[in-house]
């Protein structure tokens, strides 16, 4: 072996001593700052048993909101219709069911669900979702759904539901899960995808004032 | 909006701050569709204009929108970055003009739209930067020029609404006639 090598495998070794063995001996991982995953079996079970699939009208801001209320106020004794008219009635919602960020925050009021409308980036998300709060974001629905591998004619800024975050075993935020009634599918969606969508979209999303989502 | 921001982002910089205004936080559907920003200018000034409009979408959500003019109107000026709305008739604000022929928009991967938008928009800053599409001759010609050129490549391939071609086909015949004017020899 030459000298070379042998300095290399010297430097190996003290490697493999101080970081590599089980379990390590040196900090190999910010343990320390490692975060337990907030997210549970409950919380999962709960963000698919609220959704509720493909939506009928142009009404996904609405379907949205209307999977936050159910999540806090229970089952709706109201069709995707009825809800819809309702917050034609009640909100500025255009009369085929469109709606903004402003519009979800009084929809979702008209039930008790108070909100804020925040600017939607990744950190009100991380800590909104950490927090098991209820999130809306908007995004560009070809970019949105292209991300998905679903091809769509043409974008338009398009509003869905995220339920909860997915970490990695530091405690960070890798990731988000999405309900999304515009396709009728709940699918997760990394954090890199997740800031290009929130660029496409409308600048601003809704996070309800308080948890929705179980702790377990 | 900081202006001295670098030119590659200005256009992105006025794109957020427009969506940041209460007009458009208030008066706009999520479901709206949004025209790119395309650069207008007159003897004395330059602005991009963004034109926002309801989708009537057949066919579904996935579906078509319909073809109509944008009924709201952003004007942002540059460099300033000063925001103006126009919510009047469309048809005087927004840059159509009936009996230019439509440009095609060519199909591109949906994965891939977002970085052709972001191309588009840093094109169009760095071609205000060098003084493109003003009435004034820009001081370093061949470097305006080319930027202009990169924005005219680049304007159909980051537009995702086929349907809105036709109001783009003015703001295109301007960015053609500036290139003529100003750079046959660059």
């Amino acid at each position: 072996m030459s000298a070379a090598a042998a300095s290399a495998n010297a430097a190996w070794g003290a490697v493999k001593k101080n970081f590599a063995e089980t379990p390590a001996k040196g900090p190999c991982i910010p343990c320390a700052a490692a975060k337990k995953n907030p997210v549970g079996a409950k919380w999962r079970k709960d963000a698919g048993d609220v959704f509720p699939g493909h939506q009928s009208y142009n009404d996904c801001g609405l379907e949205a909101s209307r999977q936050v209320v159910e999540q806090v106020k229970g089952k709706l004794d109201m069709s995707e219709r009825q809800f819809m008219d309702n917050a034609i009635a009640t909100c500025t919602v255009d009369d085929d069911g469109g709606a903004n960020a402003l519009d979800r925050q009084c929809v979702m009021q008209q039930y008790g669900v108070r909100s804020t409308v925040e600017k939607a980036d990744i950190t009100n998300v991380d800590a909104a979702l950490r927090d098991g709060k209820g999130v809306i974001v908007t995004a560009d629905s070809k970019l949105l759904w292209g991300m998905q591998g679903i091809s769509s004619q043409q974008g338009v800024p398009h509003a869905v539901l995220l339920t909860n975050g997915i970490y990695d075993d530091t405690g960070k935020m890798t990731g988000v899960w999405v309900n999304d009634t515009g396709i009728g599918q709940r699918y997760p969606m990394s954090t890199d995808d997740l800031a290009t969508a929130l660029k496409s979209g409308t600048g601003k999303m809704n996070v309800t004032d308080n948890p929705i989502w179980p702790s377990d | 909006m900081d202006t001295n921001m670098p030119p590659s982002s200005w256009v992105m910089q006025a794109v957020e701050a427009m969506k940041d205004t209460d007009v458009y936080q208030t008066k706009i559907k999520d479901s709206y569709y949004r025209t790119l920003p395309v650069p207008v200018w007159n003897s004395q000034r330059t602005w991009i204009v963004v034109g926002v409009g309801k989708s009537r979408q057949t066919g579904g959500i996935q579906g078509r929108v319909t073809s109509q003019p944008p009924h709201l109107v952003c004007i942002i000026e540059w460099p300033q970055a000063t925001i103006h709305w126009v919510d009047v008739d469309a048809d005087r604000a927004w840059p159509y003009q009936p009996g230019l022929p439509a440009p095609s928009i060519p199909d591109t991967n949906p994965r891939k739209a977002w970085d052709l938008t972001v191309h588009y928009y840093n094109a169009l800053s760095k071609a205000l930067e060098r003084g493109a599409f003003s009435a004034q001759t820009p001081a370093n010609p061949p470097a305006a020029c080319a930027a202009a050129r990169d924005v005219r490549a680049s304007f159909m391939p980051a537009s995702p609404y086929k349907s809105l071609a036709p109001y783009y086909a003015t703001p295109l015949h301007d960015i053609d006639g500036w290139i003529a004017a100003h750079c046959g020899k660059h």
